[in-house]
């Protein structure tokens, strides 16, 4: 099929990137993302040393997000009020986006503080936005509330009376309570606002209400593929004629005081461990790899147009998505299928969606976690599906897995790949798993076709090929 | 509670307000209406209540809450003593 043009596969609609916005952390700003991507950085730190007095860990290394909230006029005081930490930092990453693809937003209705994009028309643009765990944050901290409100005040009560009779046995008796109170960390007030901070679509609610999008919002929650498989929902929306916008991506924030999240994915005995400093821990495809870097979380959002229509309105078009395949494993909740026959399928199916051939592929941005189990089997996949050995690199292993936000975070890293014409390396990769023409220093390419691929836990493979911008001579 | 006190409640108050409905502080008065004169509506009314609580570490049970009209009477309720049984000062991370 070679030779045929991207988005020639099926239909006639072709969809352009026009923006790209993050929060990672490696920071929002885009220029300084991707430096700092190109040269292998990474933020690993050891995890909060509260979350080892409510039990042992196995994995003692994360990457922190940092400050990652910013003055936005998208939000007043009382928005932030109503809105979980995840779909703020959606927003954040809108805004980011939307601002990378030269479309300005325009106050639409003051009172509610409400925006309109300036020569978007607002039924035929949509959200698509990918979540592995919604506003859990807000689900945690109003159970916590409930559970823990009463009884911490009732025992505060208890040491002041405790403190009155003054002995020092009592004093003793007084401090223990004290200290375990201190390992209660609970908010000060019920949450007014949790279901509607809890749900899952509530961040796709909050970019299709705050920017005035009619079309259809939709959430797609496929854990570790979730921010991909939006992507790909978003890609076909607009190629099947149902939008002619979307905002598109994930968004994800598994933090909390107790560092419960943390620990579910360390009781699976899927998290890095071992005795290497904290920046060597993480090792996608490394003969030393132990598990993957838990990431405290970020967004990444695609701007996605009709490519006529972008260029009609000026605007930059940095890329292409130019094929979307998804197949399930129907195998099991947290393992691969053996020998990977569906995400093979996943891969051949986006590539003929966009009409290439599998050695039309120059770059694969790999799902890459640093698991045991799983960079073998991937390898084996791309060594059977890519014969002719194009460039691979792991995003993982300088980010972390950010759950629903990773395949967009790692879409988003493709672009400017595509884009900039310059490969991130993969850290830490010293003795690689298979032959596969791992990047492991910032390499100067331009590949006119890449792939970004996620696979979930469920069993949900999502694989996006993606093309340099089309000259306008093509279209 | 001496007038300084009440003074500086009144310009927290203010400050929230403003904040919150985007307007300068200095327009807001006292005896402006929080739904009709602010255009505060009332799923903003609950969050501002929330906001309220959170700021003033203190948590105001839904009798105290019935006469929140105006902005002066958001500041006489802060000013006044905690309601029995209204669970006094919030403490929590």
């Amino acid at each position: 099929m070679t030779g045929l043009r991207p988005g020639g596969g099926r239909a006639g609609r072709r969809v352009a990137v026009t923006g790209v916005g993050l929060v990672t952390s490696l920071g929002s700003d885009l220029a300084a993302f991707w430096r700092r991507c190109l040269a292998g950085e990474a933020e690993v730190e050891p995890v909060p040393a509260a979350w080892s007095t409510y039990g042992p860990l196995r994995s003692r290394i994360w990457s922190p997000l940092g400050a990652w909230e910013r003055p936005t006029p998208l939000l007043g005081r009382l928005e932030i009020r109503q809105l979980d930490p995840s779909s703020r930092i959606a927003l954040l990453a809108a805004e980011s986006a939307l601002d990378h693809a030269a479309l300005p937003r325009r106050a639409a209705d003051p009172k509610r503080n409400g925006f309109r994009l300036e020569g978007i028309e607002p039924e035929r643009a949509g959200v698509y936005l990918g979540t592995g765990v919604g506003g859990l944050q807000t689900c945690l901290e109003s159970g916590r509330f409930l559970a823990f409100d009463r009884g911490k005040r009732r025992l505060r009560e208890l040491v002041a009376r405790l403190q009155e009779e003054g002995s020092l046995r009592v004093e003793e008796a007084a401090g223990e309570i004290e200290a375990e109170l201190d390992r209660l960390p609970i908010p000060s007030l019920f949450n007014p606002f949790s279901v509607a901070m809890t749900m899952p679509n509530a961040s796709a609610a909050a970019l299709s209400i705050k920017l005035g999008l009619n079309g259809p919002a939709v959430t797609v929650a496929a854990a570790c593929a979730s921010g991909t498989a939006a992507l790909g929902q978003g890609f076909r929306a607009i190629r099947e004629g149902r939008c002619d916008f979307a905002l598109a991506g994930g968004t994800e924030l598994l933090s909390d005081p107790y560092g419960c999240c943390f620990r579910g994915f360390d009781a699976l005995h899927v998290l890095a461990t071992g005795e290497r400093p904290p920046g060597e821990a993480n090792r996608p495809f490394d003969e030393g790899r132990t598990g993957f870097l838990f990431g405290e979380g970020g967004a990444a959002l695609l701007v996605l147009e009709e490519l006529e229509g972008a260029r009609r309105r000026g605007a930059p078009i940095r890329a292409e998505i130019a094929g979307y395949g998804e197949t399930s494993d129907a195998w099991s909740v947290m393992a691969m299928e053996p020998g990977g026959r569906q995400i093979r399928r996943a891969i051949e199916e986006a590539l003929a969606d966009a009409g290439l051939d599998a050695a039309d592929v120059g770059y694969v941005n790999a799902h890459g976690t640093g698991t045991p189990a799983n960079d073998p089997l991937e390898a084996g996949v791309l060594a059977e599906v890519f014969p002719h050995r194009p460039r691979v690199n792991s995003t993982k292993s300088l980010l972390g897995h950010t759950l629903g936000a990773s395949g967009a975070i790692e879409a988003a890293v493709t672009v400017l790949s595509l884009e900039s014409g310059h490969l991130h390396p993969s850290r830490n990769l010293e003795k690689p798993v298979g032959d596969l023409a791992y990047v492991t220093a910032p390499v100067e390419a331009s590949p006119r076709h890449a792939v970004s691929q996620s696979f979930a836990f469920g069993g949900q493979n999502s694989v996006l090929a993606l093309s340099q911008a089309p000259r306008a001579v093509e279209g | 509670m001496s007038e300084n006190d009440r003074e500086e409640i009144a310009r927290k108050v203010r400050e929230v307000l403003a904040e919150a409905i985007r307007r300068p502080a200095e327009e807001i008065r006292l005896e402006d209406e929080l739904i009709q004169d602010l255009g505060i509506e009332s799923v903003d009314l609950i969050a501002l209540v929330f906001d309220l609580e959170d700021t003033f570490g203190r948590h105001l049970d839904d009798e105290e809450l019935k006469g929140l009209t105006t902005v002066g009477s958001i500041v006489d309720l802060l000013a006044s003593a905690p309601a029995a049984g209204a669970g006094g000062e919030a403490k929590g991370e």
